[in-house]
């Protein structure tokens, strides 16, 4: 899969708009399940187009800020094997690199284009995993919990790899209860050890996660391809032969500090839905979140990774709302493909950011930096789509959807 | 037949007849007596008590008064009555089961007699049953607080685990004045623990005023429990203030580093403000009261600059440039003192992960930049020491991986070379007067020692022209903070009158804000230290920093230096964020982030 996108943000920056276009989200994603193993891989091609991070405001991460920073090459690798079951108990050891039992759903697996701003309070991922799940019931009456420890260090690039030293040094907790097909209530918990400065020593997080997902509707099927046909949670990249309903409510949280010693919160809540029928679909996002500032780098959307000194310089709310429409596949309409070709499926995306500074007097002060009270971008494109996807990730093993 | 009945039917008659004059005497009543009780059963805990309540009936011809007992009482149960005895026409009392800590966890049935004089005792039970103790917490706290302004007073604070409740302790202090901080030593009493210690620290700001606090203390499983104690802050004994004798205002840059030499001071700048990069040197003539700006000098590829030094005979102007990826060292030569040319401006190599402090010194008559250097990319902090000694071609001498994570700063005298190692400690190395054969090239470390709280920043080793004493070393910690609004970090002195292995003995401390840079006026015995938002600060630090009372040393055994009356002068107002601060034979001077370059008054022993 991948996204063919086109942004232009206005402002960007210093006042300044900004047009740029990438293939973004370019991944390739392998299963094998086999008896007991199961496997789950995705390479993700970021690194090599959009090396320098996609126009994205708000968020913040890995020295990236205002863009999206690139994903690892290895983006999953995630070995499990599973259970029979007991009692009506199945349970799963995991091990590989991949997404920690934290939170909620990747971006890349919701309706949306642009990442929200919260996504490094709300998914910690590309860390190497050892740990187990537990699941209770069938897929659409289901208690589980899983559990994780992992290397704490965030990637510093795209083909860079973790700290194999530091593996077990941070630890997440997921308990979810899903109390009817499509319905999902997630609670999880993380400690994650100086992420910011890869050989250690920066500020801790604590994080905390709580959310509801509903995902209900129709049928998905790769019509063009006719090749198979997925029920429930389908991601945006796929036909719909039905219609779909999709709600996301979440909120998140970060405290940054040493140890159990907080030195500084964000936090976030956000809201998400998206309806769609016969492959069109709208959907819009709300959110509000907090983020850190840090000293930025000659280059404006880059920061050092961890704040240096153990200072910021300030902390910005990021109110935004985010509309995505998107049609159905150019085969729908008529256009011929071959079956080697991707399907394409059209789609536009417009979101509305207002950042305001919550500490004050600050040295970073988003109206003088940005140039204007107000963030627009515009993004049109195409998505593209070959194969099979998962219609989720992070979930392994006896999780696996 | 008949007559034999009639006659005893006369006889009868007569007899009624005679007894019916009113002269026969009538039976007194019987008086009697009855208890009811309220409850029948009752339940108390452990240190607590129940009551119920008493009514006796008077009957008959009873009206005496009436006393009242209990019996079946279990041990450890004390039974009282209000009243004991009831008068006559006083029907109700109240009986009252106290439950002690000798209590057994039983059921008695508990017998009350009510007995009075001339009628039969009557009596009622009450089943009562003794439960444990319910888990819960007491707290008591010292007597009220008065303190002045830069002062700090402690009182004990005491809890008690009642019950089952035998767990951590956390402690709590609300309503606090401005500029007042409460910390508790510990600020958790664990399991078996009893007491505490609070200790009020008012700052020089502190608002004089008479509050009362709240000091709550709090466990899992049991209700949180309060008192309270008044807090008085006076404004007597006031430190005296610094004042501001004039201002360069910078207001479109956020200023750094400041040094002056002669009647020039230099100044960086720092971060973005605006849209305006932090890559200006600014020059100001002050020799007057108000610095006036009278040049600026941009350094090419630059968005934050650190450190500024002029060498010591005053040729050389070193600014440090941060960050990755285009870090490094810029060298001007002075023609003139506001004359600054472009001799050097270091790219790549280990300085481009950012140049954080640079300083400079002479050791054996060269001139070396010790350069901190910033961790970036998953490279590690370092240390790197260039040789200026052709200073349009700096040459890397020696470097060595240090800090954790970061290594911030060093101090650099008499052949030794301080280093501000953060979580690490500092560091002392010999690098040509050590006596351990260290050279420049090759440090040799003579010991490395961690602070209290961590994050060493900066040094200063103090040499006493007056005594010859060279046993201080003060250590910057900083904190988390945020830039323009907030800071955190102490002022720690070290004995290092052995420099294999210094003693920590005495910290300072500004509520509410954190220690920056230092700059030392050695013949007057005076520190200035740039506290952030808490403005500047001046000490007397001549003397015996490590002798100090009782009542002036914290529980951690260090002496406080201003409970010990070191604090000499004060330039705080709201507003400020200074970041450095400069001693020179011309005058003290402050590098405010948010607005330029203040003179201010020198403090007075």
């Amino acid at each position: 899969m991948g996204v063919a996108a086109l942004t232009h943000a206005t402002p960007a920056v210093f006042g300044e708009s900004r047009t740029e276009g990438y293939l973004t989200q370019p991944n390739a994603m392998m299963t094998f399940s086999r008896s007991a193993v199961s496997f789950a891989g995705t390479l993700n091609l970021e690194g090599y187009t959009l090396r320098r991070g996609e126009l994205n405001a708000g968020i913040y991460g890995e020295g990236f800020v205002d863009r999206r920073h690139p994903h690892t090459l290895v983006h999953e690798a995630i070995l499990a094997v599973t259970s029979p079951t007991t009692h009506g108990v199945r349970a799963s050891l995991i091990g590989g690199k991949g997404f920690t039992p934290f939170g909620t759903d990747d971006p890349m697996m919701r309706p949306f284009v642009k990442y929200p701003v919260n996504h490094h309070h709300a998914q910690i991922i590309e860390r190497v995993l050892v740990g187990g799940a537990l699941a209770w019931g069938t897929a659409n009456r289901r208690v589980s919990v899983e559990h994780a420890v992992f290397n704490g260090d965030e990637p510093v690039g795209p083909f860079v790899g973790p700290q194999w030293q530091r593996v077990g040094d941070s630890r997440a907790s997921r308990v979810a209860l899903v109390p009817a097909r499509g319905i999902e209530l997630q609670a999880s918990r993380a400690f994650v050890r100086s992420p910011g400065i890869i050989q250690g020593g920066a500020f801790d997080h604590t994080q905390s996660s709580l959310s509801l997902r509903i995902d209900r509707g129709g049928a998905v099927s790769d019509q063009a391809m006719g090749e198979h046909s997925m029920s429930g949670h389908a991601m945006p990249g796929h036909t719909m032969t039905g219609s779909r309903r999709y709600l996301l409510a979440e909120v998140a949280r970060t405290d940054e500090g040493f140890g159990a010693t907080r030195a500084f919160r964000y936090q976030s809540a956000l809201l998400e839905g998206m309806v769609s029928s016969k492959g069109w679909s709208g959907a819009l996002r709300l959110e509000r979140t907090d983020r850190p500032e840090s000293e930025r780098l000659l280059d404006p959307f880059r920061l050092p990774s961890g704040h240096i000194d153990f200072q910021i310089i300030g902390i910005t709310r990021w109110n935004v709302a985010t509309l995505n429409v998107a049609a159905p596949s150019l085969s729908t309409f008529g256009v011929r493909r071959a079956r080697w070709l991707p399907q394409v499926m059209p789609y536009a995306e417009v979101s509305v950011a207002q950042p305001r500074a919550l500490l004050s007097p600050a040295v970073f002060i988003p109206r003088d930096f940005y140039g204007k009270p107000m963030l627009w971008s515009f993004t049109t494109g195409l998505r593209l789509h070959l194969g099979t996807m998962r219609s989720r990730m992070g979930r392994y093993g006896v999780l696996a959807p | 037949m008949m007559l034999r009945l009639i006659r005893p039917l006369v006889l009868l008659a007569a007899l009624v007849a005679c007894s019916g004059s009113g002269d026969t005497p009538t039976p007194a009543p019987t008086p009697t007596l009855a208890v009811t009780t309220s409850i029948a059963a009752a339940t108390v805990a452990r240190l607590a008590a129940t009551s119920a309540q008493i009514t006796i009936t008077r009957g008959g011809n009873f009206s005496a008064p009436v006393t009242l007992a209990a019996t079946g009482v279990p041990a450890g149960v004390v039974v009282s009555f209000d009243p004991s005895t009831l008068a006559s026409g006083i029907a109700t009392s109240t009986v009252t089961f106290t439950a002690t800590t000798a209590a057994l966890t039983v059921t008695a049935p508990i017998v009350i007699t009510a007995s009075g004089t001339g009628v039969a005792a009557a009596s009622a039970t009450v089943l009562l049953t003794i439960e444990p103790q319910a888990p819960s917490l007491a707290i008591s706290v010292g007597n009220a607080v008065s303190l002045a302004r830069s002062a700090s007073a402690s009182i004990p604070v005491t809890v008690t685990r009642v019950g089952s409740f035998t767990d951590r302790v956390t402690l709590e202090a609300r309503g606090l004045p401005t500029g007042v901080v409460a910390t508790f030593d510990p600020s958790t009493l664990i399991a078996g623990a009893t007491t505490t210690r609070l200790m009020f620290t008012a700052s020089i700001s502190a608002a004089v005023a008479t509050n009362v606090v709240t000091i709550t203390a709090s466990g899992t499983g049991v209700p949180s429990v309060s008192s309270v104690v008044s807090l008085t802050v006076s404004a007597s004994a006031p430190t005296p203030a610094l004042t501001s004798l004039g201002l360069g205002a910078v207001p479109e840059r956020y200023t750094a580093e400041v040094w002056v030499r002669g009647n020039t001071a230099y100044t960086t700048s720092w971060g973005t403000r605006g849209a305006t990069r932090g890559n200006a040197i600014k020059i100001w003539d002050v020799s007057a009261n108000a610095p006036v700006l009278v040049d600026s000098v941009l350094v090419a590829n630059a968005g934050t600059l650190g450190d500024v030094q002029v060498s010591d005979d005053g040729t050389l102007l070193v600014a440090g440039i941060e960050p990755t990826p285009n870090g490094g060292l810029a060298v001007y030569a002075l023609d003139t003192p506001r004359s600054a040319r472009l001799l050097a401006r270091t790219m790549g190599g280990e300085l481009q992960s950012g140049v954080h402090t640079a300083e400079i010194a002479r050791v054996n008559g060269v001139l070396y930049a010790f350069c901190s250097v910033d961790p970036a990319n998953g490279v590690p902090s370092r240390l790197v020491i260039v040789s200026l000694a052709n200073p349009a071609q700096p040459t890397t001498v020696a470097s060595i991986q240090l800090g954790s994570p970061f290594i911030h700063d060093v101090f650099v005298r008499d052949g030794l070379l301080f280093t501000g190692e953060w979580n690490d400690g500092v560091g002392i190395w010999d690098i040509g007067g050590g006596g351990t054969g260290g050279t420049v090239a090759a440090p040799r470390r003579m010991s490395r020692t961690t602070s209290i709280g961590g994050k060493v920043h900066n040094m200063w080793w103090f040499h006493d022209p007056t005594t010859s004493s060279k046993r201080y070393l003060f250590v910057g910690e900083e904190g988390p903070g945020a830039i323009g609004s907030s800071s955190v970090g102490d002022m720690h002195v070290f004995d290092v009158s052995s420099l294999t292995a210094p003693t920590e003995i005495a910290r300072y401390t500004v509520p509410g804000a954190g220690v920056h840079n230092f700059s030392v006026d050695e013949a007057n015995g005076l520190l200035y230290a740039a506290f952030y938002n808490g403005g500047v600060r001046a000490l007397d630090v001549r003397g015996d920093l490590g002798a100090c009372s009782a009542a002036q040393r914290l529980g951690d055994g260090r002496c406080d230096l201003t409970l010990m009356g070191r604090e000499k002068g004060a330039f705080a107002q709201s507003g400020l964020y200074v970041w450095g601060v400069h001693w020179s034979s011309s005058g003290v001077f402050a590098s405010d982030m948010l607005n330029g370059l203040w003179r201010i008054t020198p403090a007075v022993r």
